[in-house]
């Protein structure tokens, strides 16, 4: 299904700035009033609306003749030629993720008069944000980070990293050119995180949370909404729990299901610290995981000490550390050996994140039916005379 | 007396002459890296690994031998100039050794391996990444598997055929330890294509004397000693002669890169 979530612009050419007159008189007379009459969509003409829209994603700017919201994707394709004597040209923008089709109506001596954007759920990835938390600290959640950062990176998954642990920023020690040290108590820096879910370029929102802070970020994630957001479908949450070795964790388990709702609950039994788990009791086990639906289970195999060691000292992602290579991307002179271990750590940790679908998780498969929907006809005359 | 077959590869070509000095391989473009191993005791693995290092030493080749041997006369007991007792119980010894192995020195290396460590050395060699990082870094591995009947030496070179699909892996048959080896033995799993390695029998007389600590091989082929008759002199340099023509055909072959698809 698709859901028009920008505005389209009708562009004009130059005639605006040429002729100095109402731009939409010059090219189409009555263009706003019959648009406002024929969409149920907004349409605005005014100078400032235009303005807003002059320029997209790109560093072109063309000023539009007019701006208009379509509600559905059936008023896109269909409202707009109404214009006009028009030829429509519909293309297929490179772009297919952040701008998924673009519209471009032309006039008769092939100039374009109208041009649409059109961005559609279904092919804009809903913005993920990946929750890495316990409420003990000591249990390896950075670590746990910082493998998911290197698996996104392996799997060209754009993302960005917040570190709650303010002011020191551990994670961002490794990934500086990602990674924000933020607040998550803070307002404003709430706002820099949830409020730029869908501008910031990345698919993908990790956010490090400082040890003790798990449930206040949940509960703060619900009072803004955001919990419900994801429930909607409207943006996707997976939270990474990492288990401590004690039976508190499963109090931790049935505290934060009380916050998730339809998020990913990725419970994380990680060995890197050489923790020892107790076996739980199958039944107590089961009776917290009931609570959280589709919650799963996944393990981080212990790397070798004097690995996990010169990798802290290096402070290079394990990605980086495995292909001897510095922050900055020079060669470096990393043992063999210690790389070796890390890059078999890190398949196995890759192994795991594939097993349970982590990729799916954050960037769902688009549904075919839409994309071939709109894979649309190159070149179609839709009207032959003026309305 | 009669001379036994050297077979370097199937259907081996005739070796003009047994040559008076091994030749160099200077020209080579890759370091080798050699490692002899065997899943069972007493089958001659530290004998080829002498012969593996002094080849290089006659020939005036930098050689560096790795000892991962086991309580009896040892490689560095023979060699010890030139021979590092290796470590791979932690990683501290593990990193003294693989990092040296995988060093693009000019220097070829020879492990002998023990079979108590068979098994924990290729777990990690497999874990990480020995032999591809070894090719990165343009050295070029290969595997001397001496091969006896017994089932548990057919199961050491199937698990070393699977581990590593495209390592060199030659068998090496030791008619010296190794007398009920049929002649065209081959490890059930060996490629058909693949060649093998003989080190052919030696009088006992000559075995109880290269068996000795204090004996060289490179020593001997430079110098002959003078306690030493004709007869046995003779004997034992065309024992050497032939083992060093398989080694000279072996190094060929790893030059010209086709160890994989010719020893394969």
């Amino acid at each position: 299904m698709w859901s028009i979530s920008s505005p389209c612009s009708v562009l004009a050419p130059d005639i605006a700035a040429e002729t100095g007159s109402h731009v939409s008189d010059t090219i189409l007379p009555g263009l706003e009033r019959r648009l406002k009459s024929q969409l149920t969509g907004e349409v605005r003409f005014d100078a400032f609306t235009r303005g807003r829209y002059a320029t997209d994603a790109s560093h072109y700017r063309i000023m539009p003749l007019g701006v208009f919201a379509p509600r559905t994707m059936e008023e896109a394709a269909d409202g707009l030629p109404r214009c006009g004597n028009l030829i429509i040209r519909i293309q297929e923008n490179s772009h297919r993720r952040s701008i998924c089709h673009s519209f471009v109506w032309f006039n008769d001596r092939c100039s374009a008069i109208a041009y649409c954007s059109v961005w559609g759920s279904c092919i804009m990835p809903k913005p993920a944000v990946v929750l890495i938390g316990a409420d003990k600290g000591g249990v390896g959640k950075t670590t746990v980070a910082r493998t998911l950062l290197d698996y996104f990176g392996a799997n060209q998954v754009r993302v960005r990293a917040f570190d709650t642990e303010v002011p020191r920023g551990t994670l961002k020690r490794f990934y500086p050119e990602v990674t924000e040290v933020v607040d998550i108590n803070h307002v404003p820096d709430q706002m820099k995180i949830f409020d730029t879910l869908n501008i910031a370029g990345a698919s993908v929102t990790l956010i490090d949370v400082r040890a003790g802070l798990m449930l206040p970020t949940l509960r703060a994630l619900r009072d803004i909404g955001f919990i419900d957001a994801a429930k909607q479908g409207e943006l996707t949450l997976a939270v990474f729990h990492i288990l401590g070795p004690s039976i508190a964790s499963l109090d931790e388990i049935g505290e934060t299901a009380g916050y998730l709702g339809d998020a990913k609950y990725i419970m994380v039994k990680n060995f890197i610290n050489n923790t020892h788990f107790f076996e739980w009791d199958e039944a107590t086990h089961r009776a917290y995981f009931r609570r959280i639906k589709d919650a799963v289970e996944i393990t981080i195999p212990k790397l070798s000490e004097m690995a996990m060691e010169q990798v802290e000292l290096a402070s290079v992602p394990f990605a980086s550390f495995s292909a001897n290579k510095k922050q900055k991307g020079e060669p470096a002179a990393y043992s063999f050996v210690l790389r070796g271990y890390v890059r078999h750590w890190l398949g196995n940790v890759s192994a795991e994140y594939d097993r349970i679908g982590v990729l799916d998780i954050v960037r769902p498969r688009e549904p075919a039916p839409a994309v071939d929907a709109v894979k649309l006809r190159p070149v179609m005359r839709i009207a032959e005379a003026a309305s | 007396m009669e001379r036994p077959v050297i077979s370097v590869v199937p259907g081996p070509a005739p070796v003009a002459a047994a040559p008076a000095k091994a030749r160099d391989g200077a020209s080579r473009s890759t370091t080798p890296l050699y490692i002899v191993c065997s899943v069972r005791r007493g089958v001659g693995k530290t004998l080829l690994a002498r012969l593996l290092t002094e080849f290089h030493l006659i020939n005036g080749r930098q050689v560096a031998a790795f000892d991962l041997g086991d309580d009896e006369l040892q490689l560095a007991d023979y060699l010890p100039r030139c021979t590092t007792i290796g470590d791979i119980s932690d990683t501290l010894g593990q990193m003294a050794l693989f990092d040296r192995l995988v060093a693009d020195d000019r220097s070829a290396k020879v492990v002998d391996l023990s079979h108590r460590l068979f098994k924990d050395f290729f777990l990690v060699a497999q874990k990480i990444g020995l032999f591809e990082e070894a090719r990165r870094c343009g050295v070029e591995p290969l595997i001397f598997f001496v091969i006896d009947p017994s089932s548990k030496s057919s199961q050491g070179y199937a698990i070393l055929r699977r581990w590593f699909p495209d390592a060199s892996l030659l068998p090496v048959r030791n008619r010296i330890v190794a007398k009920g080896i049929p002649s065209r033995y081959a490890p059930p799993n060996a490629r058909a294509s693949s060649g093998s390695f003989e080190i052919s029998m030696l009088d006992v007389s000559l075995r109880a004397l290269v068996d000795r600590p204090a004996f060289s091989f490179a020593d001997f082929w430079q110098t002959t000693p003078a306690h030493l008759s004709a007869h046995v002199d003779d004997e034992l340099r065309t024992w050497m002669e032939q083992i060093f023509r398989q080694f000279q055909e072996v190094e060929r072959r790893l030059t010209c890169e086709e160890v994989l698809s010719s020893l394969e």
